[in-house]
């Protein structure tokens, strides 16, 4: 096999059947007509492509965490990134009970995410809470839109999901609001 | 490498490491064997990031008559890789590296390619799963033999219990691939 770290990362699998086509999206047995649940699906895969990218970020801060409040903070991150993956699992599990296919490949993670990924380096903590918490209203605000969606197309299931976790997501932003506020966070040049 | 035009870029000024780089650790490990063990650990970040969220692929679409106890396998031993990444990544960082956190370190370390975006049949999901398992077997193995030779017993140590762990996993996979009902 030639080396994966050169040519295209994201590749079909030799031999494999193709069941469903991503992007496509087929027969449920919800009784949700199709059009429905085209809609649904596209939406959903927008808040499932955006818990994705904010698991990763959360996580990320979590390991990197730094600073006389690292030990609250990361306990906080650990557990904040285990939530958003919980939620991510339900919503790409209900796009597949729509007769839909969770986006899995980055390009099209990326392609779908309302919320994105930080670059590479280590940042300083304050700042990486702030992009978090940033991240977290604009998952938010999606996911309130679809709640909406869904409440006018008649798809009570996915309301339920949504509302359920945007009380966990509302939470956790709040938390973060709160790590920001304190004082020992923002002390000047204690964080560079 | 300017790939990703829709990264969040906080201000440079709150940079405290450097992708790529590896800085001083207070473990009095010696900078050169910290930049051997942190390039060789980003490998496996890498490859439990692309087999761990290829298991959760899984997962969220399998279907047919053994789904059900599969899925419950596949979300337990994706738990059980996720928490292998987290004590990688914390080592990584503990040895003054960047651990692997995004598509571009994915992609410079990586040790497979990540499956297309269609959903396939169970047999060969597994089969594939199967295949990222080995790979990352492969991989702590060379690497705590690398962490044994530079002397950095904690690493040793923390990858040899992350690969008695893969290697279980491995094995349950090649006993449902053995399966016979699975095959139809």
């Amino acid at each position: 096999m030639s080396d994966p770290q050169s040519g295209r990362l994201v590749r079909d699998l030799d031999g494999a059947t193709v069941r469903q086509r991503w992007g496509t999206v087929e027969e449920n047995a919800v009784r949700l007509d199709g059009a429905t649940a085209e809609r649904i699906t596209e939406a959903l895969n927008e808040v499932h492509a955006g818990a994705f990218n904010l698991f990763y970020l959360t996580r990320k801060h979590y390991w990197a965490a730094e600073g006389a409040e690292f030990d609250d903070v990361a306990a906080f991150l650990k557990d904040a990134y285990q939530r958003m993956r919980a939620l991510n699992d339900d919503v790409a599990v209900r796009i597949n009970q729509l007769g839909g296919v969770p986006a899995s490949t980055p390009p099209d993670i990326q392609e779908y995410a309302p919320v994105h990924l930080e670059a590479e380096h280590l940042y300083a903590l304050r700042a990486s809470l702030a992009g978090d918490l940033e991240a977290y209203a604009t998952l938010a605000a999606r996911m309130r839109d679809h709640v909406s969606l869904a409440a006018e197309l008649g798809d009570e299931a996915t309301v339920e999901l949504l509302r359920d976790r945007l009380d966990d997501v509302e939470d956790d932003a709040h938390a973060l609001e709160q790590f920001l506020e304190d004082d020992t966070l923002v002390r000047t040049g204690a964080s560079e | 490498m300017g790939s990703a035009p829709h990264l969040r870029r906080p201000d440079d000024e709150h940079v405290r490491r450097e992708w790529g780089t590896v800085g001083e650790n207070s473990l009095r490990i010696d900078p050169e064997k910290a930049e051997r063990l942190v390039g060789a650990m980003n490998r496996d970040l890498s490859g439990l990031y692309i087999v761990f969220n290829q298991l959760r692929k899984h997962y969220w679409t399998l279907e047919g008559a053994e789904s059900g106890e599969v899925i419950d396998f596949l979300q337990d031993a994706a738990d059980r890789l996720s928490d292998a990444t987290d004590d990688i990544a914390l080592r990584v960082h503990a040895l003054g590296g960047v651990p692997v956190n995004g598509p571009m370190g994915i992609r410079q370390h990586a040790p497979l390619r990540i499956e297309a975006g269609d959903v396939y049949d169970i047999r060969s999901a597994l089969a594939n799963d199967l295949n990222g398992y080995a790979t990352l077997a492969v991989s702590l193995r060379e690497h705590v033999s690398l962490a044994t030779e530079l002397g950095d017993e904690t690493t040793v140590e923390l990858l040899r219990g992350h690969l008695r762990t893969i290697e279980e996993d491995a094995h349950t996979l090649e006993r449902y691939l053995a399966d016979d009902s699975l095959v139809t």
